[in-house]
């Protein structure tokens, strides 16, 4: 293996592991504060998809202007999808696996809207970073490259906030005791909803900075989802941190196992780390740094 | 009345009893034929195309449009089930179509190796005949040679991964004979789609290279649908090989290929397969693929009057234009009605032994079945033709006696 070829394994690697941060830190907010795996989250990322190639390429909007729209938008409707599929289950006693099947019956309904709605077409939004950065004999192209530092700086923004924050802090008390927050006068129905929307916020910064290189369809969100859940279990149930290490590991540990063995055991050799981290850790690499 | 009168009418009598009888045959030999394909998932594009192709063909058929063999051809009931290009939902989409609605033919998978090879077992399961359309791997006659008695009902609509394997290799020993390409160092590499569809292709193409001294630098297969291709790009150019060969059945994997090569300025020459028949790679990487081989530009409007013509009917019924996929559907439902027609039954050996007799020119070329049940290919065939694009468009460079450009 050449030194250019080493140093493209781990920028590949971290590149992919923040898409998988981006996608697992939401997925393990949401399992932090309210016990619901969410199903769903990858059809918020095909949403958000199909938002910023409207906003951006049908509509022509700045890339700013269209980012922010997406992001709002797809936070509402994590929110507006928690009020009214999620929210009302959980006020039943035998809540956990109606709110699960919930969550898998509105993601298909999600892929099959879209699908009806956009077609099966695969659309794409260009490049919004062009050019290719090249230093000695490796490249990397300007649009990948921004996918780690805006991967990295939004999970950093929302790191802040649930550790450094009164909203963390309130977020952190209803992760730990919804019933006893509710006691001192936290509303835990509000934070769940704030919850998932900040989750969704996450799905969608991930579809914008994806969107120019997987090119827009209903299905974009399936693969990153069972990624996504990897990382959660990886990173131990429910914490933030620890799924966004674990989205950077399990990225790191593909991009390297291609470099060194034929691509088809790539996803092989991921999962059998996965299984073995939770043979002998069951709580997951990072457990006890709940959201 | 006088007695020619009465002789007339009763000569008209029996002329009319005799054209109500024929009626009645013909009204009673009914057939209804099922298809799966993948109508949702990332083939659904696809799968779309084919349902025009297939329904198109049946309209025309019961419109009095068809190419008959005889004169009174069934009338045909067409259903479509979705798969979503998984075999275990292939299998119970087919054992609804048979036990629900009674089908007396299938035709499917009309798009996956991996799902034709679990489907093609319902053949002899059901007593019924199976004609799959696109799916393309060797594997899949590998095993109706392997046990012909099994399979007598299953029959291929598409020719083997050799005739890609073939035509890659013919044309890649004709552009290093005349200088096009540099053979360099002789090391060839496939990046591919996990499926037997890809895989097949790989192997077959790996052989014929290899027997001509060639070494395979490196087989990496991804997922369907995969986009990201970076820790691939980066492996092959620390192996450097001198042809590199693509294949995916989906466009947005094709398309993320294409432009990642570009940007990590992989040297040597690349093929794709398959890919670059589906609109949305020219439309999104027309410019970043220039100048790129792929095979095998089987249909075009652009460059044939007769797809020309089969577009323009299908964007006329459906309001889109024919593919290669919707010709290839088309092609397949004809090929299914006319032998049901010759049959005369819905017999299943009678459609099978019929199948064997095809002899049919289509609008994606002559179709013909080997001994092993799979449509033939090459030039007497259905062609396996090479293309390159040229200035945003594609151009046939091989075979020379059909090129519409030279290479450049």
């Amino acid at each position: 293996m050449s030194g250019t070829h080493l140093i493209e394994t781990v920028i590949n690697g971290l590149i992919s592991g923040s898409i998988y941060a981006l996608i697992g830190s939401g997925l393990a907010l949401i399992y932090g504060t309210t016990r619901v795996l969410n199903f769903a989250h990858g059809e918020l990322l095909m949403l958000a998809g199909y938002f910023i190639l409207l906003f951006a390429v049908t509509l022509g909007w700045p890339l700013i202007l269209a980012a922010a729209a997406t992001i709002v938008l797809i936070m509402v409707l994590g929110a507006l999808l928690q009020r009214v599929t999620i929210a009302p289950l959980m006020k039943r006693e035998d809540w956990a696996f109606s709110v699960i099947a919930a969550t898998i019956g509105l993601s298909i309904f999600l892929q099959s809207g879209a699908q009806l709605i956009w077609g099966e077409q695969y659309q794409g939004v260009p490049y919004f970073f062009h050019g290719v950065a090249v230093i000695g004999e490796v490249r990397m192209p300007w649009q990948r490259i921004a996918i780690l530092v805006v991967a990295l700086l939004v999970m950093g923004i929302c790191g802040l906030i649930l550790y450094r924050t009164k909203l963390g802090r309130i977020v952190r008390a209803t992760a730990q005791d919804a019933e006893a927050a509710l006691a001192v006068g936290i509303p835990a129905g509000r934070v769940h909803t704030i919850v998932f929307a900040i989750s969704a916020g996450l799905a969608g910064t991930g579809a914008i900075l994806l969107s120019p290189l997987i090119t827009v369809n209903p299905w974009m969100g399936v693969s990153y989802l069972l990624k996504g859940f990897a990382v959660v279990i990886l990173g131990g149930l429910g914490s933030f941190g620890g799924a966004v290490a674990a989205g950077f590991l399990l990225g790191l540990i593909e991009s390297v196992s291609v470099a060194f063995v034929p691509s088809e055991w790539s996803n092989v050799i991921a999962f059998a780390f996965l299984i073995a981290v939770i043979t002998a850790r069951p709580e997951g690499l990072f457990a006890g740094r709940g959201a | 009345m006088s007695n020619l009168t009465v002789r007339s009418l009763l000569a008209a009598g029996i002329f009319g009893a005799g054209l109500l009888a024929g009626a009645a045959t013909a009204q009673d030999f009914n057939v209804t034929i099922g298809a799966v394909g993948p109508l949702t998932g990332p083939a659904a594009n696809t799968g779309k195309d084919h349902r025009q192709g297939l329904e198109l063909a049946v309209k025309e058929w019961n419109e009095g449009k068809g190419d008959y063999v005889t004169k009174n051809p069934p009338k045909v009931t067409f259903m479509m089930e979705d798969t979503s290009g998984k075999p275990e939902v292939a299998i119970s989409a087919a054992q609804r179509l048979i036990t629900r609605d009674k089908i007396n033919m299938l035709i499917g998978d009309t798009l996956h190796s991996h799902v034709t090879l679990a489907l093609m077992e319902l053949a002899p399961q059901y007593n019924l005949p199976i004609l799959s359309a696109e799916p393309v791997s060797s594997a899949i006659a590998d095993k109706v040679k392997a046990d012909p008695d099994r399979y007598q009902l299953y029959w291929k609509g598409n020719w083997n991964s050799d005739g890609y394997g073939t035509a890659v290799h013919d044309f890649y020993t004709w552009a290093f004979a005349n200088g096009t390409v540099d053979p360099g160092d002789k090391k060839i590499a496939f990046v591919v789609e996990d499926t037997d569809y890809g895989i097949a292709n790989a192997e077959k193409i790996g052989d014929l290279f290899k027997a001509d001294g060639w070494t395979v630098a490196a087989t990496e297969t991804v997922p369907p649908a995969t986009t990201d291709f970076y820790p691939q790009l980066s492996k092959l150019r620390d192996a450097g090989p001198d042809v590199i060969v693509s294949v995916f059945t989906v466009p947005n994997s094709g398309v993320a290929f294409v432009r990642q090569m570009k940007e990590q300025a992989l040297e040597g020459s690349h093929l794709a397969i398959y890919y670059p028949t589906k609109p949305e790679f020219m439309d999104q990487a027309a410019d970043i693929a220039e100048g790129m081989y792929w095979a095998a530009l089987t249909f075009s409007s652009e460059l044939n009057p007769e797809h020309k013509a089969f577009s323009d009917k299908v964007e006329a019924e459906y309001g889109n234009p024919g593919t290669y996929s919707t010709a290839h559907a088309y092609c397949t439902m004809e090929i299914a009605l006319r032998a049901i027609d010759a049959a005369g039954s819905t017999d299943p050996k009678a459609i099978a032994e019929k199948l064997s007799e095809t002899d049919y020119d289509c609008v994606v070329g002559r179709a013909k079945f080997g001994e092993d049940h799979a449509v033939q290919s090459g030039p007497d065939f259905i062609p396996v033709p090479v293309a390159q694009i040229q200035d945003g468009k594609n151009q046939i460079i091989w075979p020379e006696n059909v090129a519409t450009a030279k290479p450049q």
